[in-house]
C-alpha cells in the first residue's frame, strides 16, 4: 500500500470518526451539560432560540459550551457565565464538548493541507 | 428509454439528426422526428433540448412524453430570450459548481433564518396574549400599555433592517400601524384584523426556511445525478461507470464535509465574531454571524470533503476493474 493510499484512507475514515464523536456529544451529552446551566441566561436564550432540536439547533447549543470551556476567562469576564457554573461541570463532560471540536479542527487543517498539496 | 441532451451550437435539424443517428434504422429516424417535433421549425439553437430515441423500444413511453413536455417548455422559454440558451450552455459548469456544495451551506443559513422567524412569531403571540389578558380583565390598562411597549421594543430590535425579511413587515411605519393593532378593535371584535393571518404566514415561512438544509441536500444529490447523467450520455461504458463511483464518492464526501464544516463554524462563530467584530453572544449580530459562518463553513467543508470523496471514489473504482 502506497503512502498516498494510506493517507487517503486515514483522511476518509477520519471524517467519519470526527463526525461520529461530534454527533455523539451533541445528542447524548448536551442535555446533561445544559442541566448544569439552568440559571444561565445565555444558555437558556440559546435553548429557546435553537429549540427545534434538529442538527443545526443542537450544533449551535453545543457551540456555547465549546466557547465557554475553550475561552473561560473571556466569558467569565464578560459576565455571560460564572466560574462556579463552569467548575460545577465534571471534567469528563467538559471533554465531550471540547475534544470532538479540537479533533475536528485538527482534522480539517490536515484535510486542507492534503487538498492544497494534491491540487496545486 | 429515450435520453435527452442540451444542444450546444446552432445547427439545422437535418444535420443534427444525421450527426446523432449515424447508421440508424428508418424506424429510429421516424421516432426521432416524432420525439423532436418542437425542433422542426428551422435552426436548432443552443440551449434547446434534443431527445434521442432508444435503440430497442419503438413505443412512446411515459418517460418520452415527460421529456417532450419539458423540451417544449424549454423551446417556449428560449423563444422569449434567445441569448439565455447560449448563456446556460456557456455557463453550465459554473452553474453546476454554484449549485454544488454552496447549496448545503446556504441551506443551513436559511434554517438559521427560520429560527429567527420563530422568535418574531413568539413575540407577536405574546402581544396577542396581552390583548386577551386586557379583554379578560386580568391586566389593567396601565400595565397593559407598559407590557406592550416592552414587547414592541423587543420586536423593534428583532426586525431591525434586513431582519424584516420573511416577516412581511416591510413598511417603515410604526409597528402598531404595520401590524394593524388597535386595542379598540380588538376589544370589539376579539381579534386583531389580519393578525392571525400574519402569524400564520410567518410560521409557514419559518417552517419552509427551517427545512433549508434538506432542500440544499436535495440540490446536491441532484447535481451529482446531473454529472453522472452527463457522463453516461457521452459514453455508456467506462466513463459512465467511473462517473458513478467518482460522483457518488464526491456526493458522500461533500455532504459529510459540509455537515462537519457547518458544525465547526457554528461552534466558533460566536467567538470569532466577538473577537473580530465585537458582537455579543446573544441577539441579531450573533444570528448574522451564525448564518454567514454556516454558509461559509458548509461551503468550505463541502468542497474539501468533495475532493476526498472524489479521490476515494476513484480509488474504489480501480480495483473494481470495470
Amino acid at each position: 500500500m502506497s503512502l498516498y493510499t494510506l493517507i487517503l484512507i486515514v483522511l476518509a475514515l477520519g471524517m467519519y470518526v470526527s463526525l461520529g464523536l461530534t454527533l455523539y456529544g451533541q445528542y447524548k451529552k448536551l442535555d446533561e451539560l445544559e442541566s448544569y446551566f439552568s440559571e444561565n441566561e445565555t444558555v437558556q436564550y440559546y435553548k429557546r432560540f435553537w429549540g427545534r432540536n434538529k442538527l443545526i439547533d443542537r450544533t449551535m447549543r453545543m457551540g456555547v459550551f465549546v466557547q465557554f470551556f475553550t475561552w473561560p476567562g473571556h466569558f467569565v469576564k464578560s459576565g455571560e457565565t460564572t466560574r462556579e457554573e463552569l467548575d460545577s461541570v465534571p471534567l469528563a463532560l467538559k471533554r465531550w464538548a471540547t475534544w470532538p471540536f479540537y479533533f475536528s479542527v485538527i482534522y480539517f487543517m490536515a484535510l486542507t493541507t492534503w487538498v492544497v498539496w494534491r491540487k496545486w | 428509454m429515450a435520453q435527452a441532451y442540451i444542444n450546444d451550437r446552432t445547427i439545422d435539424f437535418l444535420s443534427l439528426k444525421t450527426r446523432l443517428l449515424k447508421d440508424s434504422s428508418h424506424a429510429l429516424s421516424v421516432q426521432f422526428d416524432a420525439l423532436n417535433l418542437h425542433l422542426r421549425h428551422g435552426l436548432v439553437t443552443p440551449g434547446q433540448m434534443v431527445i434521442i430515441p432508444d435503440d430497442y423500444g419503438m413505443a412512446c413511453t411515459f418517460n418520452d412524453a415527460w421529456l417532450m413536455r419539458h423540451a417544449e417548455q424549454i423551446r417556449r422559454g428560449l423563444e422569449q430570450d434567445a441569448a439565455l440558451g447560449t448563456a446556460v450552455v456557456g455557463q453550465y459548469d459554473l452553474l453546476q459548481s454554484l449549485l454544488g456544495y454552496s447549496s448545503l451551506g446556504v441551506g443551513s443559513a436559511t434554517s438559521a433564518w427560520g429560527r429567527h422567524l420563530d422568535e418574531v412569531r413568539h413575540t407577536l403571540e405574546e402581544v396577542e396574549r396581552l390583548h386577551r389578558q386586557l379583554k379578560d380583565g386580568v391586566l389593567d390598562r396601565n400595565n397593559f400599555v407598559r407590557h406592550r411597549q416592552v414587547l414592541f421594543n423587543k420586536l423593534e430590535v428583532q426586525l431591525q433592517g434586513a431582519a424584516r425579511f420573511g416577516t412581511s413587515l416591510q413598511s417603515h411605519q410604526s409597528l402598531k400601524k404595520v401590524l394593524g393593532i388597535s386595542t379598540k378593535s380588538y376589544l370589539h371584535k376579539s381579534e386583531i384584523v389580519g393578525y392571525t393571518q400574519r402569524i400564520k404566514s410567518i410560521a409557514q415561512t419559518s417552517k419552509f426556511l427551517g427545512n433549508g438544509t434538506y432542500v440544499g441536500l436535495a440540490l446536491d444529490v441532484g447535481v451529482a445525478g446531473l454529472e453522472i447523467k452527463e457522463a453516461c450520455m457521452k459514453d455508456r461504458g467506462e466513463l459512465c461507470s467511473r462517473a458513478r463511483y467518482v460522483q457518488g464518492g464526491t456526493l458522500v464526501g461533500g455532504v459529510s464535509g459540509a455537515v462537519m464544516g457547518g458544525m465547526i463554524a457554528g461552534r466558533i462563530s460566536g467567538s470569532a465574531c466577538r473577537i473580530v467584530l465585537g458582537v455579543a453572544l446573544k441577539g441579531q449580530g450573533q444570528l448574522m454571524c451564525a448564518i454567514v459562518a454556516g454558509a461559509v463553513g458548509g461551503n468550505s467543508g463541502g468542497a474539501l470533503g468533495g475532493v476526498i470523496g472524489e479521490e476515494m471514489g476513484d480509488f474504489l473504482y480501480k480495483p473494481a476493474g470495470i
